[in-house]
């Protein structure tokens, strides 16, 4: 086994770096062209929000405008960047894939100025019933919201939709992605009395059901909950709620480290109470420096770091926290809470930080491939996936962490829990490709006593050697720092489009999964050097930002379970040797030059 | 944010139910802070029954308004989307619940006049008000009010008959015999709009007339806000896309059909064609004054504006920093957003604009303040075509650079709190009102971040008179005091006079972190305070030192006990005024009071209540404030 160390010097650094700040230079502004559908054609009115994926900067505002009466849209003016773009229209939803992994379940899509860009929305499905009170009377102007039945079901980009209940008692929740739900009234945030727990300014409470707990679908607490489906544009109807009062109780404590010691503003730290068994986010409390208010009604906070969680009924729960202050992100793993007939007062959280990565993008000179433009660093977008999380689940429900470089080239990750990630690139130039990956080698490991000590913490790191990390990925500790993550960069990718060709009449039909593997024997364990992608529509394929070089191309029946684009079968060791020797045994050889654009490549399936 | 717009609130008042309630009784400043409402300590009771037909009804919470404050409900007021303020709800002498037989009772009213009022989600009362009056002591019993079912108006919203319109909110405006505004009181609190088949049901209405609409307002009402889910959109998520639709499938007001809903009735089919609004772009470029060379990456903003006479509200002048009416013209800020940026070509385009009069102009990035240009706002009317052909001339600016420095230099929080400062520079030149046509162009407002020094440089300031200023965006709030501008020594706090391109250097801002305290107590003499009266004490600094007028001055309630507190002030000297709910600024003589470093003082405000009635009294509902 051999492991490439790179050490890099100070001078060579330097020069590396002030080459960084070349392809950045270029501010370039233009315009996303598109147009948004739907199931009867162009949708005209729906809203487009293009927005830079490194977040605000100057000129970096996300813009909003409206699809015109054809459904199509023109957003110009916009900074070269790493784009963006969302349509939503009331009553529709984005048409995305569900798969079993929640972080998975946002496809993340990137564009960059010049592009055209269709979305599609898809009419969202219903849920609509009565709420009756015990006498069979309607309750009327509750509020039933429906709420993903757990945390995987349902895509993220839908979070909780509510209606209220009208004269007749009969609510109608629309707009709602396909997925398992669970639905609930809640008396206490009722409409028609004005203000709720807590509620209007200087006035006493009028609601008479404020002090009431929810109740679900058919008719009790979140454990005695019954799953509502609801299909794709579908109406699920006759989801009646027998209303009972029941006692809702408080959850309140203090969080340890909720205000920020620094950045303006301090951020907010938000307080999440999940319901255990399902896993479903139940209620939220944000607390901000200045003793934020609450959200979602049944939620108020008293200070800068105090709770409380009204209108919770019996049942198991965790509670868990997380601050974000720009760079200053911390959580605090679940604690388990059970309500069981009376208040739970005094629950302790206390905020670790969490972990981040700094890395430095270093764009070798290489072979100058043709192009209309010079590369803008922003344009790229580097991900860490996580391959294993040990410590606790990531506690707000977000796709993976994704980072663009800075004017000197940095990538940062914050706000990571503990455990194993790979970095991705969706590099939008296809001129550059990855051609090395290493972090600083881990101090060898020093007895527990030392390790401890805060003097071992703070004293100065001295400059570790660099490993090569492509194929081990990052593995952070809880609340670890890690700085000095070298991403190398060259120019000269080179790109494939191309379809499978099914050559005889027995062979399985698609989709398959398309990998490249590196020919030459030295290559074989460089991660880097393999590739994968999904066939689409006939077999039709495409594969970019690969580097130069002579590799076998194997179409491989895809999967049932849908594969997440950023999927690398290769990272995984028993994996890839499977997929070497499957290669070798198919023997299609495919040699790509530095910045060739091969297209309209048959790959011929036996 | 996208597309962030800031719409002058009063213009769209009559639209909003809190609004209107709130401009009635002002809310004296610290009640939003101030939860904490005496507990009713009277010795009356009243008890009684709600009915329904001849049954009676549970769960309906019967409240005790001041007869005198016409508060409980709200009067005149057309349903609309809530806002995210809820429901101004008056406080109540006193509240309970009806029992499953209907019953309630009332305990601990104060003496005094009040109206019964009944809330309960779709039914109304079906009898007349009930006011009782209570003497001290007083069981009062067997009140019987009479409550129905409310009446429904409900149909379907299209566009042109064939596609249903989602997610739009209906609004409905009671009307007379004579299309007049009438004086019916609707419930508020519950938000009615179109759901995914177009359909919409109001219901728990009064009998009556009323005028039925769907959609926002033309300014863009924006605020539709929470409550929808996905569906509430964000601020341009189709919310102008379609044309408020009066019933029956009019544009205007005026040509609107009362629909009339008798006692109980469900008024069924009022159906609506909505068509989409027509909407305008203004094309133009950016431009260097000196070169004429297309400028990119220019930040572009607009403003409408519009004459507030020609459907002037009862309820304005909100307290509202935005609202830079009032002026020559009456001419007011309807509408501002930034839009775009100016692509390589310099070009801009700014789409889904409404007919009006317009101002376009280069706006400062929100995230820096930082351009090293300023520009005139261009006035682009525009009535049924696109605008082309606006130019927007960038000219290079003044700069005015220098530090911020703490008095107390050794300060640990005044150097953590640099990172949190921000210098603002605000230039007029002579015999301009300000914001010139409330555009808000490059030339109105700049600002940067001092550096770790302290040091800070703000560029792109038109010529004129330039005021600076200091805003602490840190967490810790409060407690900033900019206590002298100078250059070379010399007093600038009338402002900095730049010539077009100066380069101003050497300014110093001076500015002190307070660490001392004056406490308090109100002693009333002579009576009693009213409970409904609420008191602030302002505090501004007089002494020598304070030369930058009226900086380090603060209003704080003063609580139930007729304590109050003032911290963080800078030592010196202080004028206290006592300022009360319909009482001038100066009715009762202010208090002078030292104090110095880190230290606490404690004052005594002494209130005579029969001198201050000997004085003429300007009216129980307060001076609403003035923007100055």
């Amino acid at each position: 086994m051999t492991i490439r160390v790179q050490i890099i010097g100070l001078l060579l650094l330097t020069a590396l770096s002030a080459q960084a700040q070349t392809p950045s230079a270029a501010v370039s502004y233009g315009a996303i062209t598109g147009r948004v559908t739907c199931e009867d054609g162009p949708l005209p009115f729906a809203s487009v929000t293009v927005s830079a994926v490194a977040g605000r900067g100057p000129g970096n505002a996300s813009r909003t405008v409206t699809t015109d009466a054809e459904g199509n849209f023109k957003v110009d003016g916009l900074r070269a960047a790493a784009l963006q773009v969302t349509a939503s229209a009331p009553g529709y939803v984005p048409e995305s894939v569900v798969t079993a992994e929640p972080a998975e379940a946002l496809q993340q899509a990137f564009y960059r100025i010049g592009d055209d860009v269709t979305i599609r929305l898809i009419k969202g499905g219903v849920i609509t019933g009565r709420v009756l009170n015990p006498t069979g009377d309607p309750l009327i102007g509750v509020r039933v919201n429906a709420q993903p039945a757990n945390a995987a079901t349902v895509p993220l980009t839908m979070t909780s939709t509510e209606a209220q209940t009208d004269d007749r008692g009969i609510y109608r929740i629309f707009g709602l992605s396909a997925g398992t739900y669970v639905v609930v009234a809640n008396a206490a945030a009722g409409g028609g009395f004005g203000g709720g727990p807590g509620g209007g300014r200087g006035g006493p409470q009028r609601n008479p059901l404020a002090n009431d707990g929810p109740i679900y679908y058919p008719s009790g607490s979140r454990a005695a909950a019954a799953e509502v489906v609801v299909n794709s544009g579908a109406e699920s109807s006759g989801i009646d709620i027998q209303y009972r009062s029941t006692h809702g109780f408080a959850i309140s404590g203090a969080v340890a480290g909720a205000v920020a010691e620094r950045g303006p503003g301090g951020g907010f730290t938000v307080v999440t109470l999940t319901h255990k068994a399902s896993g479903q986010v139940v209620n939220t409390a944000f607390l901000t420096p200045r003793g934020g208010a609450g959200r979602r009604g049944a939620t108020a906070s008293n200070g800068p770091d105090t709770f409380s969680i009204a209108g919770v009924t019996d049942g198991e729960y965790e509670l868990a926290a997380q601050r974000n202050a720009g760079d200053d992100t911390a959580a605090a793993a679940p604690v388990r809470v059970v309500v069981s007939g009376a208040d739970v007062m005094g629950v302790a959280l206390t905020l670790k930080p969490l972990a981040s990565v700094r890395a430095q993008l270093q764009i070798e000179s290489g072979i100058k491939c043709p192009a209309p433009r010079p590369a803008i660093l922003d344009e790229q977008v580097f991900a860490l996936r996580a391959e294993q999380v040990s410590v606790n689940k990531l506690l707000v429900r977000a796709p993976a962490p994704v980072s663009v470089p800075n004017r000197a080239g940095e990538i940062a990750f914050r706000g990571l829990s503990g455990g194993r990630y790979r970095l991705n690139a969706q590099l939008l130039d296809e001129r550059w490709y990855i051609r090395s990956l290493a972090a600083p080698a881990p101090a060898p490991s020093a007895p527990v006593k030392a390790a401890t000590s805060p003097a071992a913490k703070t004293a100065p790191a001295a400059p570790s050697r660099l490993v090569d990390v492509s194929r081990s990925g990052l593995t952070l500790k809880a609340g670890e720092r890690l700085n000095g993550v070298v991403v190398a960069v060259t120019e000269g990718a080179a790109a494939l489009d191309g379809k499978v060709v099914k050559t005889a009449a027995a062979a399985p039909s698609g989709p398959w999964r398309i990998h490249l593997i590196p020919v030459e024997h030295e290559r074989a364990e460089d991660v880097l050097r393999y590739a994968e992608t999904q066939s689409g529509i006939g077999g039709a394929f495409r594969l970019h930002n690969l580097a130069p070089g002579k590799y076998w191309i194997l179409a491989q029946p895809a999967p049932k379970e849908p594969q997440s684009p950023e999927a690398l079968t290769a990272f995984d060791t028993a994996a890839r040797l499977r997929l070497r020797r499957a290669a070798e045994a198919a023997n299609q050889v495919i040699e790509l030059q530095p910045c060739q654009r091969l297209a309209k490549y048959e790959l011929p399936l036996k | 944010m996208p597309r962030t717009k800031r719409i002058v609130l009063w213009l769209i008042a009559t639209l909003c139910v809190p609004l209107a309630v709130s401009a009635q009784t002002p809310l004296p400043t610290g009640a939003a802070t101030n939860p904490q409402t005496p507990a009713p300590t009277g010795t009356a009771s009243l008890a009684g029954q709600i009915k329904l037909g001849d049954k009676a009804l549970a769960g309906a919470v019967v409240a005790l308004a001041s007869a005198a404050s016409g508060a409980g409900g709200q009067r005149n007021a057309p349903f609309a989307p809530p806002t995210s303020a809820g429901q101004a709800v008056p406080t109540a002498a006193g509240q309970a619940v009806t029992d499953a037989e209907g019953r309630f009772q009332i305990n601990n009213v104060a003496a005094g006049s009040f109206r019964v009022t009944v809330t309960a989600p779709g039914y109304v009362l079906s009898g007349s008000e009930l006011t009782v009056q209570v003497a001290e002591g007083q069981a009062v019993k067997n009140l019987e009010l009479a409550v129905a079912k409310g009446g429904v108006i409900t149909g379907k919203v299209t566009s042109n008959g064939t596609r249903p319109v989602i997610g739009e909110p209906v609004t409905l405006t009671p009307v007379d015999a004579n299309g007049q505004p009438a004086q019916t009181r609707l419930p508020g609190g519950m938000n009615f709009r179109t759901d995914d088949r177009g359909v919409y049901r109001i219901f728990g209405l009064p009998a009556g007339r009323y005028l039925l609409s769907v959609g926002r307002g033309a300014g863009g009402f924006g605020g539709g806000g929470r409550g929808g889910g996905p569906n509430g959109g964000g601020p341009n998520s189709g919310g102008n896309a379609w044309q408020r639709t009066y019933y029956p499938d009019t544009l205007e007001a005026t040509e609107a059909s009362a629909v009339t809903v008798e006692p109980g009735q469900e008024l069924t089919g009022i159906d609506l064609r909505m068509a989409a609004r027509n909407t305008y772009a203004i094309v133009g470029r950016v431009v260097d004054a000196e070169t004429g060379n297309p400028l990119p990456g220019v930040l572009i903003g607009h403003t409408k504006t519009a004459n507030p006479r020609a459907n002037r509200p009862n309820a304005n002048n909100q307290n509202n920093q935005n609202n830079q009416g009032n002026r020559a013209n009456q001419q007011i800020v309807v509408e501002e957003a930034t839009d775009t940026t100016s692509n390589d070509a310099g070009e801009f385009r700014i789409e889904g604009l409404t007919p009006g009069s317009f101002t376009v102009y280069a706006a400062r990035d929100r995230a820096t303040g930082a351009s090293e240009f300023y520009s005139d706002p261009v006035p682009v009317e525009l009535t049924s075509t696109d605008a082309t052909g606006v130019e927007i001339k960038l000219v290079r600016g003044a700069t005015i650079s220098g530090s911020v420095v703490f008095e107390n230099a050794n300060d640990p929080n005044a150097q953590a709190a640099l990172a949190n400062l921000l210098v603002r520079a605000s230039s007029r030149s002579a015999g301009q009102g300000g914001g010139r046509g409330g555009g808000g162009g490059l030339s109105s407002d700049a600002s940067a971040q001092p550096g770790p020094n302290g040091l800070f440089q703000v560029t792109g300031l038109a010529p004129g008179l330039v005021t600076l200023t200091l805003v602490d965006r840190g967490a810790r709030g409060g407690g900033l005091t900019l206590l002298r501008i100078e250059r070379d020594g010399a007093d600038m706090q009338a402002g900095l006079r730049v010539e077009a391109g100066q380069q101003v250097a050497g300014v110093r801002l001076v500015a002190a972190y307070g660490n001392s305290s004056i406490r308090g107590v109100v002693r009333v003499e002579g009576g009693a305070l009213p409970p409904q009266l609420r008191l602030t004490v302002a505090a501004r600094r007089v002494d020598a030192s304070a030369s930058v007028r009226d900086r380090g001055g603060r209003n704080v309630p003063v609580d139930a006990s007729g304590r109050f507190q003032l911290d963080q002030l800078v030592a010196g000297t202080y004028e206290l005024t006592l300022q009360a709910q319909g009482l001038g600024r100066n009715t009762i003589a202010p208090l002078t009071v030292s104090v110095g470093s880190g230290a606490v003082q404690n004052v005594a405000f002494p209130l005579d209540l029969k001198a201050l009635a000997a004085q003429p009294a300007r009216g129980n509902g307060g001076q609403p404030r003035r923007i100055p």
